[in-house]
């Protein structure tokens, strides 16, 4: 329901914004199906995602200025919404990187002196 | 920076939406479609594809739920859309929401009206500046408890040295007098200052200077309307020459309107600096101070109390038992007010709950009839948390408009309340009453209050229900579910007997002003023109000078008497100093010679109350003289001094024996014996509450220092107010500086049960609302439950029920009802009868009628309320019943 795959965009939420950025940055202009796909490769296959749980993190993105959406022709002659990363994106993605590295170094040091 | 720029993006969202809406719905199909397209090749048939997408993609209404939330507000945006369906849902049902929304702005209206009136009396701090510091210093006689507001003389000046404990301090004396500017006298509210007087309110004058010692007995300081009145302008007042009595006075001062203690004064005039009369037995002197900073009000009691220790010791005649306690300005205004107010704010409180009442009553019949309608909706996907909401919205809007209508409601109940009010009632501070902020919020919190707690039990009784059972329902009825029945019932047993305490009360505040309408008051109130009328003299009875002077001032009025007899239409004239239900009063000690001596302490003495009077005032007043005689023309200053004395003081004072001839003397003016000539009838003197005591009258022309103002009567065998342009006339031929106003007996009399009559009027308007919303309560109900039935009694009467019998079954559950609420709201008002028990006279708050009255009124309209219903529900043809099934 509802409030079961709210929660689960919250964990990821963080990471989620983190994901796109860093595949639009290195992949060029995607449509929110291209970034779904994308995401289940990067993901385990255990983790599985509603595509639609993409939404909220875009308009964010979008809101925040990071990204920019613009209606274009894919290669199959379909129209899609195409997002690409803004300057601000770039440098809203170095900086959160950083500190995720740094999060996750701590954490895995954490971890690693509790055992 | 990125955070702000969301921010203003969600605003944006929120305020301007539409826009992103097809855009978001676009983006999704086309994501759908490229998911279809990924399946296809990867070998799904076209319909297995489309499957599969929705699968992969999730919701899609929860996905553009979570795409609003993210780019707008979205419990901002779903409280606009309830409050949008809301009111388009209450527009589709005007006959319900109107009777909402007047029931609950009755309440909130009554309710604000109410509580603005004791907001500006009781609540809010008096105008000037720290105004908490400012006290009036009372007498308590430590043996009776009781407290007066007068201090004597020698113990103000001792009090006024405390300079540790009051800043300033200031005594004042005065009433109405007549003020002379030119050629015209008039009656003007004028007090006697101490020149520190102004210095303990800390109001700055709107032109001229306030007072300085120099000022005593020469100055005067005047209010900005009688200035305006007198000499067009505040500056145009200044240095004008004014006179009091006859003494002369120069304006050097005027207050603007902040300044108004005491009430109604207009004219403040320097007094000496050290009070006139300053011995300790007489008490002459109201006095106010401002504490000192950093004094407490206990610290400042501390110090008084210790004063009249020492006082006590120094001065046991007078002193013994007597204590000073400071009690805060405020306070004592409105100490005589404040029970009546509550009283009252109690009865529009109790108004609001049967309103209430009332609006969950509706909403929760409504309830159960829509709860197909909610069903409906929660089965399309509306979660528990939007049924509630939108409930709640609905309740929101009701409340909003009807405290809007509400404040409307106010606005009307308080001009009429306060032109009410100031026309009977001298209540306090009454300038100080408008709708003001603090009632604003009030009246929103009473209202958004009432808002939820009628919202959430529909709401919460409507969410809890089972979808597919109320769908399965046949019929478009809902189930008569046994819970929501009894809150119903109880809603209207609460309703029923809250507006019969309301009615009970009513009904003995009724009883009790007809009971003093009806006691007999000792004199006449027919027919009789009343001038109060002021003449000045020169001099002073505390140096005996001007006894001249004020010897033709008695002269004057003989004569006067005597022209008035004359005017045609006038049966009889007289005089007195302290009519009944007048403004002037005096009461005293007094000792019979040969039983007490008059002097030392005070308090062994009898007590009586002081009045002058002319020969053929008790003629004109009918107050029987029972023994000897009335006073005559012979009474005069030169010759024996007299006396007339009531039943009550006869009887005190000489038992079964006979008073005439024997001598008395009283604190009055005077320390001569005065000869007993004759007994009259007791009256009532303050009020017609006021019980028949002592009284000892004295002939005006024996006391000429205290006749100056007098209160002329006259018979009249024409309507008295008929007479005020030919008595104005002959007495300014005869003196044109007489100051002179004029009411009649009646009117006075009326004046004096103002405050009763007050109350009672207002405690019946809060009980006709709140029986009138009972029993549209009741009707309610009975309405719904007969409607909800129709079927049933639709059988009954296939099966052969007569019309009567489905009359009496209804009949018979709202009897009920009637009998819970009446015994409830009997028991009710008996628990609280203690409140209204010193507002009542001549009768006990057990008070059978009363008791009887209320019942009486209740029963018959609940019954109509019942009836009505019964009635339809008995005619229903039963075809069209059964079919409806």
């Amino acid at each position: 329901m509802a409030s079961g795959s709210k929660e689960r965009v919250e964990l990821l939420q963080g990471t989620l914004d983190l994901i796109v950025l860093r595949a639009l940055e290195t992949m060029g202009p995607q449509h929110a199906y291209g970034l779904a796909a994308r995401l289940e490769q990067v993901a385990e296959p255990s983790l599985t995602l509603n595509q639609g749980t993409l939404y909220p993190a875009l308009v964010r993105l979008e809101q925040r200025g990071w990204i920019k959406g613009s209606w274009q022709r894919t290669e199959t002659n379909r129209e899609a919404k195409y997002y690409g990363i803004t300057r601000a994106g770039r440098r809203a993605l170095d900086k959160q990187a950083e500190r995720w590295r740094r999060l996750a170094g701590l954490v895995e040091k954490l971890l690693l002196n509790e055992s | 920076m990125s955070a702000l720029r969301r921010f203003l993006l969600r605003l944006h969202n929120f305020l301007r939406p539409g826009r992103t809406e097809p855009d978001l719905a676009r983006e999704v199909a086309s994501h759908l479609a490229l998911l279809e397209d990924e399946f296809i090749r990867r070998g799904m048939t076209p319909e297995e594809a489309r499957l599969a997408a929705r699968r992969a993609f999730g919701g899609v209404e929860q996905t553009k739920e979570l795409h609003r939330d993210a780019r707008s507000f979205g419990w901002l945006d779903d409280a606009r859309r309830d409050l949008r369906l809301a009111v388009r849902t209450l527009r589709r049902a005007p006959g319900f929401t109107a009777a909402i929304v007047l029931t609950l702005a009755l309440g909130v209206g009554a309710n604000t009206a109410m509580f603005s009136v004791i907001s500006g009396v009781v609540l809010k701090p008096l105008g000037y500046p720290d105004a908490d510091r400012i006290v009036v210093v009372l007498n308590r006689w430590t043996d009776t408890g009781q407290t007066q507001p007068n201090l004597a003389g020698g113990d103000e000046i001792d009090i006024r040295a405390r300079r540790g404990t009051f800043d300033a301090f200031a005594y004042y004396q005065g009433g109405e007098v007549g003020v002379r500017i030119a050629d015209r006298a008039e009656f003007t509210g004028t007090v006697f200052v101490h020149p520190d007087f102004f210095r303990v309110f800390g109001v700055p004058p709107a032109a001229g200077r306030l007072f300085n010692r120099d000022d005593a007995q020469r100055s005067a300081i005047v209010s900005l309307g009688f200035a305006e009145r007198n000499f067009r302008s505040a500056a145009g007042a200044l240095e004008q020459p004014l006179s009091i009595g006859s003494r002369p006075y120069e304006i050097v001062g005027v207050m603007p309107v902040a300044m108004r203690f005491p009430a109604r004064t207009e004219v403040w005039a320097a007094a000496p600096v050290e009070p006139n009369n300053r011995n300790r037995g007489g008490h002459n002197y109201l006095a106010v101070g401002r504490l000192a900073p950093g004094v407490s009000l206990e610290a400042a009691n501390a110090d008084l109390s210790a004063l009249a220790i020492q006082l006590a010791r120094s001065f046991p005649d007078t002193n013994l038992r007597k204590t000073f306690v400071a009690v805060p300005l405020r306070d004592n205004l409105v100490s005589r007010v404040r029970a009546t107010l509550f009283v009252m704010m109690g009865a529009v409180a109790l108004v609001l709950l049967i309103a209430c009442a009332n609006v969950a009553n509706l909403i929760l019949a409504r309830a159960s009839g829509r709860s197909r309608e909610l069903a409906v909706r929660a089965a399309l996907g509306a979660g528990r948390r939007h049924v509630v909401s939108q409930l709640l919205a609905e309740s929101l809007v009701l409340a909003l408009v009807g405290g809007a209508v509400g404040l409307l409601f106010a606005r009307v109940g308080l001009e009429t309340l306060l032109r009410f009010g100031s026309r009977y009632v001298p209540l306090p501070r009454l300038d100080d009453v408008q709708t003001d902020g603090r009632v604003l919020l009030f009246t929103a919190a009473v209202s958004v209050l009432t808002a939820v707690a009628f919202g959430l039990v529909p709401a919460r009784q409507a969410s809890r229900g089972d979808v597919s059972a109320a769908l399965n329902q046949s019929g478009a009825r809902g189930t008569l579910g046994a819970g929501s029945s009894r809150i119903r019932n109880g809603l209207v047993v609460v309703q029923i007997a809250l507006s019969f305490i309301l009615a009970i009360n009513a009904g003995l505040l009724f009883r009790s002003f007809a009971a003093l309408t009806d006691t007999p008051l000792g004199f006449r109130t027919q027919g009789i023109l009343v001038a109060y009328a002021n003449a000045p003299a020169r001099g002073s009875i505390f140096d005996q000078s001007g006894l001249d002077d004020y010897l033709r001032v008695g002269q004057l009025f003989a004569d006067v008497f005597a022209r008035l007899g004359q005017i045609p239409g006038v049966i009889s004239a007289g005089g007195a100093m302290g009519l009944p239900t007048g403004q002037y009063d005096s009461n005293g000690s007094y000792a019979v010679e040969g039983k007490q001596t008059f002097g030392g302490d005070f308090h062994r003495l009898p007590s009586a109350g002081f009045r002058l009077a002319s020969p053929g005032y008790f003629r004109t007043m009918a107050i029987p003289v029972l023994r000897g005689r009335e006073f005559d023309d012979g009474d005069r200053y030169e010759r024996p001094f007299v006396a007339v004395i009531s039943e009550s003081l006869a009887r005190e004072s000489f038992g079964a024996g006979d008073p005439i001839g024997h001598r008395i003397m009283c604190g009055f003016d005077s320390d001569k014996w005065m000869t007993i000539v004759g007994v009259v009838g007791d009256v009532r003197q303050a009020s017609p509450a006021s019980p028949p005591g002592p009284q000892l009258y004295m002939p005006l022309r024996q006391h000429p220092y205290a006749a100056t103002n007098v209160q002329m009567v006259m018979r009249t065998s024409v309507a008295p107010e008929s007479l005020i342009g030919a008595v104005r006339q002959t007495v300014r031929s005869m003196r044109p500086d007489v100051a002179m106003k004029f009411t009649t007996m009646e009117a006075s009399v009326n004046d004096s049960i103002a405050a009763p009559r007050f109350r009672m009027t207002l405690v019946s308007t809060f009980a006709t609302l709140a029986l009138m919303l009972a029993v549209a309560g009741m009707y309610a109900v009975m309405s719904y439950v007969t409607a909800q039935r129709t079927s049933e009694f639709g059988l009954r009467v296939a099966l052969g029920a007569k019309a009567a019998d489905v009359v009496r079954l209804v009949l018979r559950g709202a009897a009920r009802l009637v009998a819970v609420g009446v015994a409830l709201g009997l028991a009710l008002a008996l628990a609280t009868s203690r409140i209204v028990t010193n507002m009542l006279f001549g009768i006990t708050p057990m008070d059978t009628q009363a008791y009887a009255g209320a019942l009486l009124l209740a029963l018959p309209l609940t019954f109509l309320a019942a009836i009505v219903p019964a009635i339809r529900a008995a005619r229903v043809d039963p075809m069209i019943a059964l079919r409806e099934q």
